[in-house]
């Protein structure tokens, strides 16, 4: 593909989510002390501070928290995708992830819809995570 | 004097323009230069400076300098956005309270227009795919604005919260902004044209962005005795309070992985610390200035400082009550929506002006108690503010 995407700018505590979007089976880190996951990765747990966590793989499957509809660009290079939807969805898991909407118009969007991930792989070295509506 | 912080004795503007043709340190030298003359201050008489920027203004030892400031005790520059202004007053207060220096400037000072932008996305640092960033920006989220309509979307989803809520909002503060001769904006604007303006980030249309601007703004704080022997009524500082919300995104980006609502902010947070501290309720308040970068941080505003019941802020806005000659007249100057943007300094400046009786044909009578805020989400800051 050659659309224009703005990598991210990986580093020792993401590199494992980045890494999980690209095998299709996207993984968080799970704290081994509370339970709890967390998002984005981080070296420490952010319901109770404890170091490690194990990294497992997710539902992929969430609720819509909130969206928008990008109409202006921003960056010049992304004018021919506007207007693109971008979510943000709480998973069934607990945390908060973003990913672009794809497949729906904006009247059909509520809060609370059911979704799941659809893995976009824009690049031999990018997967990015999306959303569809799931019924 | 008991429960009084600090004094603010001087106010400092340059002109607000597109364009200003000239350099930040001629703005920021020019504002601070301004209220050292409004509170009849000589630069004997002033030993602490603070500013904040995103990289795009002049350090604290350099306006000094263009100052002639003879000795300074305390200097800051503190690399922040929004939430800045009512936490350098703060830190000001704290300065002259413990005896560190006789009296502080405050100013933000920037070339936002025809310089750095900083609603422009994807060329500053501070919007690049890193950090917190890396989760957001490949997928095409790139601006503050974007951030603060998907704030505002959940909100109008929980809530009911309509598109003429958030124009009631804009269109109020341009009525209030046609009576500013500071204001940048000053055509009238209608709901229809609210309505019909560009849509940029669905919800949010043109005007509920707030203007991108260049000048400068100060503040000078000083002890409530020395205030006295000032040119211009003290303005006193009586409660103040600063919420840095745990945040996995760099300083200057709102929080929306992991701040639990995204349909109210820091003020839901302070407000209580506020008004403990000047021992005051919302119904004591005469006048808000609220930190306005977009229309909806205005709406979490109302609800959070306790002027509307939390998810009503739609309706109250709508309803007249943040006009002039409502219950709670808000953003008087226009805001940042209509006035200028420099960041929030100017948000404060108004309610000095106001409490001072110098707000022209748009002065509210007796206005004798202001709250202020700095700041749009998970980190901010705010003031109690009284004659
Ligand atoms: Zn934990």
């Amino acid at each position: 593909m050659d659309r224009y995407t703005i990598h991210p700018e990986i580093d020792q505590d993401s590199a494992p989510y980045w890494k999980s979007l690209s095998e299709h089976a996207a993984k968080m880190q799970k704290c081994e002390i509370c339970g709890e996951f967390r998002f984005p990765p981080a070296p420490t747990c952010y319901h109770c501070g404890k170091a490690g966590g194990n990294w497992e793989t997710i539902s992929g499957k969430g609720k819509i928290y909130s969206w928008i509809v990008v109409h202006h660009p921003v960056d010049k290079r992304l004018a021919e995708e506007v207007p693109f939807i971008v979510a943000l969805v709480k998973l069934r898991e607990g945390s908060r992830v973003v990913g672009r909407l794809i497949g729906c118009n904006n009247d059909e969007i509520k809060a609370g819809l059911q979704v799941r991930a659809v893995y976009d792989d824009v690049d031999s070295e990018l997967t990015l995570l999306n959303f569809e509506i799931d019924i | 004097m008991k429960n009084i912080k600090g004094a603010i004795a001087g106010v400092g503007f340059t002109e607000y323009s597109l364009d200003s043709g000239r350099s930040v340190l001629s703005l920021a030298v020019e504002a601070c230069q301004g209220a050292m003359d409004d509170a009849g201050l000589a630069p004997q008489d002033v030993d602490g400076i603070l500013e904040f920027n995103v990289g795009d203004s002049v350090p604290t030892e350099s306006v000094a300098a263009g100052l002639s400031l003879p000795e300074v005790n305390y200097a800051f520059d503190w690399y922040g956005g929004g939430f800045a202004p009512c936490a350098l007053i703060e830190t000001a207060c704290m300065a002259v309270e413990s005896g560190r220096c006789k009296a502080v400037l405050i100013y933000r000072a920037m070339n936002g227009r025809s310089g750095f932008r900083l609603g422009g996305g994807a060329g500053g640092e501070a919007f690049r795919a890193k950090w917190a960033g890396q989760y957001r920006v490949p997928y095409g989220w790139l601006s503050f604005g974007q951030n603060m309509a998907m704030w505002c979307r959940r909100h109008m989803e929980e809530f009911g919260t309509t598109q003429e809520d958030l124009g009631a909002i804009a269109v109020t503060q341009r009525e209030n902004a046609i009576m500013n001769e500071r204001a940048i904006l000053r055509k009238p604007m209608t709901i229809d044209d609210y309505m019909s303006s560009r849509v940029i980030v669905d919800p949010f249309h043109l005007f509920d962005m707030s203007l991108e601007s260049d000048g400068g703004c100060a503040l000078l704080i000083t002890s409530p005795d020395r205030a006295r022997d000032c040119n211009k009524k003290p303005i006193n500082v009586r409660a103040s309070a600063f919420l840095s919300q745990a945040t996995v995104a760099d300083p200057l980006w709102a929080d929306s992985f992991l701040w639990p609502d995204l349909t109210e902010n820091y003020t839901r947070i302070i407000a209580p610390k506020l008004y403990k501290e000047a021992a005051i309720g919302p119904e004591d308040v005469d006048i808000a200035e609220i930190y306005d970068c977009f229309t909806y941080t205005v709406l979490m505003g109302l609800e959070g400082l306790g002027f509307c019941p939390k998810g009503e802020g739609g309706p109250f806005a709508s309803s007249g009550a943040i006009g002039l000659g409502g219950s709670i007249p808000t953003n008087t100057h226009g805001g940042m929506l209509s006035e200028a943007y420099v960041h929030g300094m100017n948000v404060i400046a108004e309610a000095v002006m106001q409490l001072r009786g110098e707000g022209g044909v748009r002065q509210v009578s007796d206005a004798e108690v202001a709250v202020v805020t700095s700041g749009a989400t998970t980190i901010g800051s705010g003031c109690i503010l009284t004659v």
